[in-house]
């Protein structure tokens, strides 16, 4: 399966910020509607895999993470089973992130069926 | 310098022998004789002794300080881990941190210990598994305590949320503050506007005991007032 790559060092800004855009820079709001969430309907659409690259940044916040991830399915509407099938998560300097990602997908997920 | 030494050990060398030797010729040991057979089993047996003795001073005292500063770097890092949580904690504590810079401390602390945990394996120590979990379940609760603030809360959601809000006098109260605190929301603040609207309107059960005190006598002695202008 082809897939589309997204190094966020890179691709979006080394310093990563907080979970809204009116809370300050890069934030995980903004990284989602400018460049997640359109990689996920492309991908869905292409039928193509999202590998995201988390290495090579200042670090990330919980409040990034989840409202980056989480808000696919939050905001975007996006299918659970989807975003667990199509994503893939690269993160050698910080390896626990790969597990809360998914736990804030599941997490969002849940919150959403309820 | 050094060379000065060396000769200076060579020339003390030198002397011990000569006065071996002198002591040998001139002074008669009684009971005394040197043989002049060599034993090769002793010969064997002194070589293995100082090779031995080379052995564990080279082999051993080289591996022990090995040791030593592996164990002075693994702590030196450690120290630097201490040094960021403590500066954290300050920082915290004083309410003066930015969401980035408690972010870049997390992963500073983060990849410090996996640096950390690679000395201990090439260092060949060992650490338990039960600690590095510890360890990394503690760097995410801090993190999360730090850096998270949780998702505002949608209107949908919140005719779904069991809120702790009851109506009194047409206006919504909370419950208790600390049942609050969990929920964070934009539309939070309409709630708190009409509780303190609420706290505003009047109400006689929420005056304390001085004041009704105070109110009764100030209507005695009004009511006396009015008796006494009024018989006049």
């Amino acid at each position: 399966m082809e897939s589309i790559e997204i190094k966020i060092a890179t691709d979006f800004n080394y310093t990563p910020g907080p979970r809204y855009i009116e809370e300050g820079k890069n934030s995980g709001e903004q990284f989602r509607r400018e460049i997640l969430a359109n990689a996920f309907k492309t991908a869905i659409a292409k039928n193509k895999k999202v590998i995201i690259d988390l290495d090579g940044t200042d670090g990330y916040g919980t409040s990034f993470l989840e409202e980056s991830f989480g808000g696919l399915i939050r905001n975007d509407k996006i299918d659970y089973n989807e975003i667990i099938n199509r994503l893939e998560i690269i993160s050698n300097e910080e390896e626990y992130i790969k597990e809360d990602v998914y736990e804030y997908i599941e997490d969002a997920h849940n919150e959403a069926s309820n | 310098m050094k060379l000065q030494i060396n000769i200076l050990k060579v020339v003390l060398y030198i002397c011990l022998i000569l006065i071996g030797i002198l002591v040998g010729k001139f002074i008669d040991f009684p009971y005394f004789e040197i043989s002049k057979s060599i034993d090769l089993v002793n010969v064997t047996s002194i070589v293995v002794t100082v090779l031995l003795a080379v052995l564990i001073t080279v082999f051993f005292d080289k591996r022990r300080s090995d040791n030593r500063i592996e164990k002075d770097l693994i702590l030196r890092r450690v120290e630097n881990v201490y040094e960021i949580t403590n500066e954290l904690q300050k920082k915290s504590i004083s309410g003066e941190i930015l969401y980035t810079e408690a972010v870049s401390s997390i992963k500073r602390i983060s990849t410090s210990m996996k640096s950390i945990y690679k000395t201990i394996d090439k260092c060949q120590f060992s650490i338990k598994d039960d600690i590095k979990t510890s360890i990394q379940n503690t760097i995410g609760k801090l993190r999360d305590i730090l850096t998270n603030n949780p998702p505002k809360v949608t209107k949908g959601q919140i005719k779904k949320l069991d809120l702790p809000i009851k109506v009194k006098n047409e206006n919504a109260q909370l419950e208790s503050k600390a049942n609050y605190n969990g929920i964070w929301s934009n539309d939070s603040n309409v709630i708190i506007k009409k509780t303190e609207k609420n706290k505003r309107s009047f109400d006689f059960k929420d005056l304390p005991a001085k004041t009704y005190l105070v109110a009764t006598l100030l209507f005695i002695l009004i009511v006396i007032g009015l008796i006494y202008y009024f018989k006049k």
